[in-house]
Formats: C-alpha cells, sequence, structure tokens
C-alpha cells in the first residue's frame, strides 16, 4: 500500500508547465513585479521539456511586411472562417516584440546586409534555435522563479465554496511525495495532447511524432475536470510532415523553395493553386496530398534533386537546429543525397498553437473558471500563433494576473476534505491492485480512436455511426481504466497521461460529432456530411463538464458569443 | 527510438544525485544501474538529443531503428562555446561527417564547453 508523505506549500502565481509559455510568463511577472513568488512546476526538466526540447528552426510568427490586421484575415481565412478574431488580433499586435525578446535571450537570429531578420516566408524568419529551451529556461530562473522539476500537476484545487480556483495538487517524481500546492492565481501552460491516435510507426519508432510525446494534455484534463469549458477540439491538427522520421517539411518547402511533387513527378500543389486562383489553406496542402494517394498517383515528395552539395548542407543544417534525427537519413549514403524526401500526415493532435482546441478564453486569457488562466498552445480560439503567438499569450495572462492580484487578496481556502478526495484521486494507481499496465489502455485507446474516429490510415475521415462506436468504447475504455496500476513515480506519470488521453478522447469525439459539417478537409471530415454548412455550422462547439457528463453546445463567432444548444441528432 | 549508451565512456556520472541524461530526459526514460545509464523504454524516446547533448562523457549517441533506415549510423552531438558540433558516425564508428553550428549569439568557437553549471536549486 502507497504510504501517502504530503508537501504542502503556497505561491502567488502558480505556473503549471515550463514549456514555451509557462517560461516566457515567468520571466514577464518577475519583470514586472519583482517581489511575487512565482513557482513553475514543470513535469520534466526546465531545460529541455516541451515542443521546444530539440530546437527551432524558425519564428513562424513574425510579421515582418504586413501588419496585424492582415495577420487577422490570413489566420481567420485559412481558418475557413472560424476563429477567435479577438484573440488573434491581440496575438498579432504583439507578435514581433516577442521576437525581439527572443533575441535578448540570446537566440542567434541571422540578419542580412541592411540588418533585417532573413524571411522564410511571408511570416517566417530564419533562427538558430537549438538552445531556445535551456535559454529561455536560464532567463526564467535568473529573474527569480522557483522551479520544481519532476514534478507533475495532476490536478486544480477550487476553494471551499467551489468556484475559484485556488491551488493544485502534484507529485513529485524524485521525492515521492504528493504536493498541494495553494495559489493566488494559476496560469495553465502544459500544452496539447500528442498520444490520442495511433503513431505513424509501429514497436521502436512509435513515439517518433510530430508534437512533444510527453504532452500528454494534463492541463486540458485537469481544466475540463474542474469544470472549464473547452473550444473546437473537433479542429485536430495534423501535420505535413517528412515519412518516417516525421520531420518538418516548411524547412524543406520554404527553406530550400523546392517543390511538392506527386509519383509521377507532377508539382500538384502548383497546379492545384493555379487552378484555384489562390494559395492552398494549410489543411488543404495536406488534403491534396492524401487525394493524389486516393488518386494512385502517389506517394508524394519534395523533390531536392536540383540542390548542389552546399544547399544539401545547408538543409541538414536547419534539420539539426530542430529535428536532428532526420539527418541519420538525409545522409544514409554520403556519395549519394536522397533527391526526393516523402512527405505523409501525421496522427492528429488536440493543439491550440497550430489548430484552435483548448481552453475557451477571453482576451485577457482567462478561462471560465476564476483564478484560473490559459496561455499557449493549451489555449484555444487563436491558431497559428507559433512560439511568438505563445509568448504573447503568456504576456497577457500575466500582466491580468497582477492587475487582478494588486486588487483582490483571494481567500485560499480549500476544504481539508477536497484536498484528501483530490490526494487520494492522484496516488490511485499507485494503490491500485488492477490488472492492466498504461501500455495496454493506450494502445487500446489509439486502436479505438484510429479506426472510429479518422485516424490517418483511415484518411482522416469518420461518420455518424463510426463515432457513436468510439463512444461506446471509450466509454468501456474510461471504465476499465480505473484498473491500471502504477509502480512508482514514473509509472504514475504515464498512469496518468493516459488517463488524461482517455478523456481528451471522449471529449473529442462528442465534438466530432456535433459539428455535422466538413469545413476543415482532414482536420475534421465527416463522411456523412462532405460539405460545408454554413447555415448551422458557423459556431464555435465549445463543451463542459456538467454533472460528470460531457455537455456540448454552439457559442455565435461574435462576441459576446452567446451560446445555443445543438440540434438533436 | 534508439538512444546508443557507450557503456565503456559512461561513468553514471559518478557522486552526482542524478545522471545527466537522468536529469533532463523529457520523458523520465533514464535510471541508473550498477553505475551505469540505462533507458527504461525505448520506444517512449522521441529522438529529441537531450541526453545527447547534455552527456559529459559524449557516451550517447541516437540511432534510427532498422525498420526506418538500414544504415545504423549514429549521430552524437557536444556543445561547444556558443555552438554545438554534430558527428555524424557509421556502424564501424567511422565519423562521416561533422558539422559545428552556431547557438548563442556569439560566435561559436571550437573549445570544449565548460562542464555545466550546477542547475540552480529552488
Amino acid at each position: 500500500m502507497h504510504q501517502d508523505t504530503i508537501e504542502e506549500t503556497k505561491t502567488d502565481l502558480l505556473i503549471i508547465g515550463g514549456g514555451t509559455a509557462g517560461c516566457m510568463a515567468g520571466i514577464f511577472a518577475k519583470t514586472k513585479k519583482p517581489d511575487l513568488d512565482v513557482l513553475i512546476a514543470e513535469k520534466a526538466h526546465i531545460n529541455r521539456s516541451g515542443c521546444l526540447a530539440m530546437g527551432l528552426n524558425a519564428v513562424n510568427a513574425h510579421l515582418a511586411d504586413t501588419s496585424p490586421e492582415e495577420y487577422v484575415d490570413y489566420v481567420v481565412g485559412d481558418n475557413y472562417d472560424i476563429a477567435r478574431t479577438d484573440l488573434i488580433r491581440s496575438i498579432g499586435e504583439r507578435l514581433n516584440r516577442m521576437t525581439a525578446m527572443i533575441d535578448d535571450l540570446g537566440v542567434p537570429l541571422p540578419r542580412d546586409e541592411n540588418g533585417s531578420y532573413i524571411a522564410r516566408s511571408p511570416r517566417s524568419i530564419v533562427m538558430l534555435g537549438e538552445h531556445i529551451k535551456p535559454l529561455l529556461a536560464r532567463a526564467a530562473l535568473d529573474k527569480g522563479c522557483r522551479v520544481v522539476n519532476r514534478m507533475p500537476v495532476y490536478r486544480l484545487l477550487l476553494d471551499s465554496s467551489g468556484t475559484r480556483v485556488c491551488g493544485a495538487v502534484a507529485y513529485n517524481i524524485r521525492t515521492g511525495k504528493t504536493v498541494v500546492i495553494r495559489a493566488r492565481a494559476v496560469l495553465i501552460c502544459t500544452g496539447g495532447a500528442s498520444g490520442i491516435y495511433r503513431p505513424s510507426n509501429p514497436g521502436l519508432a512509435r513515439t517518433k511524432t510530430w508534437y512533444c510525446p510527453y504532452n500528454a494534455g494534463a492541463g486540458l484534463a485537469m481544466g475540463f475536470r474542474a469544470g472549464a469549458e473547452m473550444t473546437s477540439f473537433e479542429m485536430r491538427f495534423v501535420a505535413l510532415r517528412t515519412k518516417d522520421v516525421i520531420a518538418p517539411t516548411g524547412t524543406l518547402v520554404l527553406g530550400t523553395r523546392m517543390p511538392q511533387c506527386n509519383a509521377r513527378g507532377e508539382p500538384y500543389i502548383k497546379n492545384k493553386q493555379a487552378m484555384l486562383g489562390r494559395k492552398l489553406t494549410t489543411c488543404e496542402r495536406l488534403y491534396f496530398t492524401i487525394e493524389e494517394h486516393r488518386k494512385g498517383t502517389g506517394p508524394c515528395y519534395v523533390d531536392v534533386s536540383s540542390l548542389d552539395a552546399e544547399q544539401y548542407t545547408g538543409l541538414v543544417k536547419n534539420y539539426l537546429n530542430m529535428a536532428p534525427s532526420i539527418t541519420l537519413h538525409l545522409l544514409e549514403n554520403p556519395a549519394k543525397p536522397h533527391t526526393h524526401i516523402e512527405v505523409c500526415g501525421s496522427e492528429p493532435y488536440i493543439n491550440g498553437g497550430h489548430g484552435m482546441a483548448g481552453f475557451w478564453i477571453d482576451e485577457s486569457r482567462r478561462t471560465t473558471l476564476p483564478g484560473l488562466y490559459a496561455a499557449g498552445d493549451v489555449a484555444g480560439g487563436a491558431p497559428k500563433k507559433y512560439i511568438t503567438g505563445c509568448f504573447a499569450e503568456a504576456e497577457m495572462a500575466v500582466e491580468d494576473i497582477l492587475e487582478t492580484l494588486s486588487k483582490e487578496n483571494p481567500d485560499l481556502d480549500i476544504s481539508p476534505e477536497s484536498v484528501s478526495r483530490t490526494v487520494s484521486e492522484i496516488v490511485a494507481p499507485l494503490n491500485s491492485e488492477g490488472d492492466i499496465t498504461f501500455t495496454e489502455a493506450e494502445d487500446r485507446l489509439q486502436k479505438i480512436m484510429e479506426e472510429y474516429a479518422g485516424g490517418s490510415t483511415q484518411n482522416y475521415a469518420t461518420s455518424r455511426d463510426k463515432l457513436l462506436l468510439a463512444r461506446t468504447y471509450l466509454t468501456d475504455l474510461s471504465d476499465r481504466s480505473q484498473d491500471i496500476s502504477a509502480a512508482g513515480g514514473h509509472e504514475l506519470m504515464r498512469a496518468h497521461d493516459t488517463l488524461d488521453r482517455i478523456l481528451l478522447a471522449r471529449i473529442l469525439v462528442e465534438h466530432m460529432l456535433a459539428r455535422r459539417e466538413t469545413r476543415w478537409p482532414c482536420y475534421h471530415t465527416r463522411l456523412d456530411y462532405p460539405m460545408r454548412n454554413d447555415l448551422e455550422y458557423s459556431v464555435f462547439i465549445n463543451s463542459r463538464m456538467s454533472d460528470d457528463t460531457i455537455e456540448v453546445f454552439k457559442r455565435s463567432l461574435e462576441p459576446p458569443f452567446a451560446e445555443m444548444p445543438l440540434e438533436a441528432s | 527510438m534508439t538512444v546508443h549508451i557507450n557503456t565503456r565512456l559512461c561513468n553514471g556520472c559518478g557522486s552526482r544525485a542524478e545522471g545527466c541524461c537522468e536529469e533532463m530526459c523529457p520523458g523520465d526514460l533514464f535510471y541508473r544501474k550498477n553505475g551505469k545509464a540505462c533507458l527504461r523504454e525505448p520506444s517512449d524516446c522521441w529522438d529529441c538529443f537531450a541526453c545527447v547533448k547534455v552527456c559529459p562523457r559524449a557516451a550517447l549517441s541516437i540511432e534510427l531503428p532498422f525498420q526506418i533506415s538500414e544504415a545504423k549510423h549514429r549521430l552524437a552531438a557536444r556543445l561547444k562555446k556558443n555552438g554545438i558540433e554534430w558527428n555524424l558516425v557509421d556502424r564501424r564508428g567511422t565519423v562521416i561527417a561533422t558539422y559545428i553550428i552556431q547557438n548563442k549569439r556569439e560566435a561559436p568557437s571550437s573549445e570544449p564547453n565548460k562542464q555545466p553549471k550546477k542547475e540552480k536549486q529552488p
């Protein structure tokens, strides 16, 4: 039997997750108010955690020759007219200042002879970002943030009236202690969720995913459990990647300007754009790649045959800053470099940094739960925010937190029963004598989602009856998952990863059932409703926990985002 | 994916409370056994190279599983002052390519990096 050892701590601002947004939030908070106590609870080690662990070779939201208004138009257009204009505008206005902060961290941003950053596309600039995460972490520590590594947070705590978030409970993997944290404000920066669908490769390579595999969506799950509202889970994000090693295609297509071709050598993306007379949207680039397979002219490639030796080396170096293992593929035979790099779609993810799934927030990055804020990939409604957008959200959240704390002194009164109930929920897998492992449960989850909820082998498409089966199977799996047992802190973390992923999958399926149209090909394809339906679905699909069930409803696109019921199915 | 641990070079980071790889791995995949680093679950590895970069003895490298690449090359990395040196090594141990890339604003030098500073404890 696991013996609970409980440690208690208190802070002004608890930041859950020391990744992109979390580190920067700490830096902003301590810069603006040095005497504020800021605690960053980090699941891994802050130097190399989250999406930036490998590095990053471009700043993808920097507005060199465009205005914030044009950025808003681009993002909303790319998202087929559903996105939070207010949130995107607030990000757009801050983006370039955030690039300057990356510069200040000491991350090399190469400049041309005129002193301008080197553009990779209209909204993207080149960065030598191998070390961006250690530099970000160092800045947060230097500013005086308290950082506790290997301390994943699993549950939020509400005050005794049950309305305001005033803390959280974590489990320190290294000390084996459950940690109860009381906080005057809580900011969630835990990122999106991977591992919900079956990965591209089996066996030893199964964690070769696009999105950080250690982002299990803990923040989304703990927020939902506490009653926070979520938005747009059904707009899953699927990345177009190089096959097998799942490295970014942007580095190839934007970095080298090489054409994307089908198996016959036809530049299908360029041809499609010429035919339509416009640029393809992000999900269309994926959709038309899948279409080539369907027509029998797949697979598709980026044709790098015209790169000379120096350019090929440049490509290898760019990848070393962001996805090093692809170089093991590129240089398999250094005497005979690959001329064609095959591309494919990744498995789908829940993500608010590229897509727009996440917490429903207001312009100050407040969630629907008082005392709880969200920034970065965990926050919904504003796609294509990327790293600079995550920073901007962190700043906006911190500004509101500081203003609120200067006026209010929240009562951190939490009932002892609520604390002990939460602690026992967290350590339950350690005490369980159940007969299943987290790996078994995760495999089961991924099988259900892959086959019934539009995984990559289904060309990302699904329909009502399949989704209803997914709902049934997931409910069974959710009940059965009480039998996941864990020995020690590492397995406890993996058990919670799995339990969180199962909950998020259940929410996702409800969202996919609710949006009875096909608006974002591949991201959300309903074979039974193959057309876009502006009349009924120019709305957000949102959800929240209500009496232990997942309640799904619509919200209108413009403030005040009126709530509307779903039509009966 | 596949972290290759050279057990002749690895000393488990001696008396350090945690091995450097164990401390840094974002997946918490390392532990120590008989004074050497061990990988808990190779298939949980993301290939992020955090362990490779932080290893003070350059004992770690990454190779692609055979299902993806039959070459069995390995990629190793060492942090230098303001830069990082990457070495691609074939299966016989011959270095087939080396790249030095700047990773801080100041120009990189080929001098080896000082031992990483001890992490500030909260």
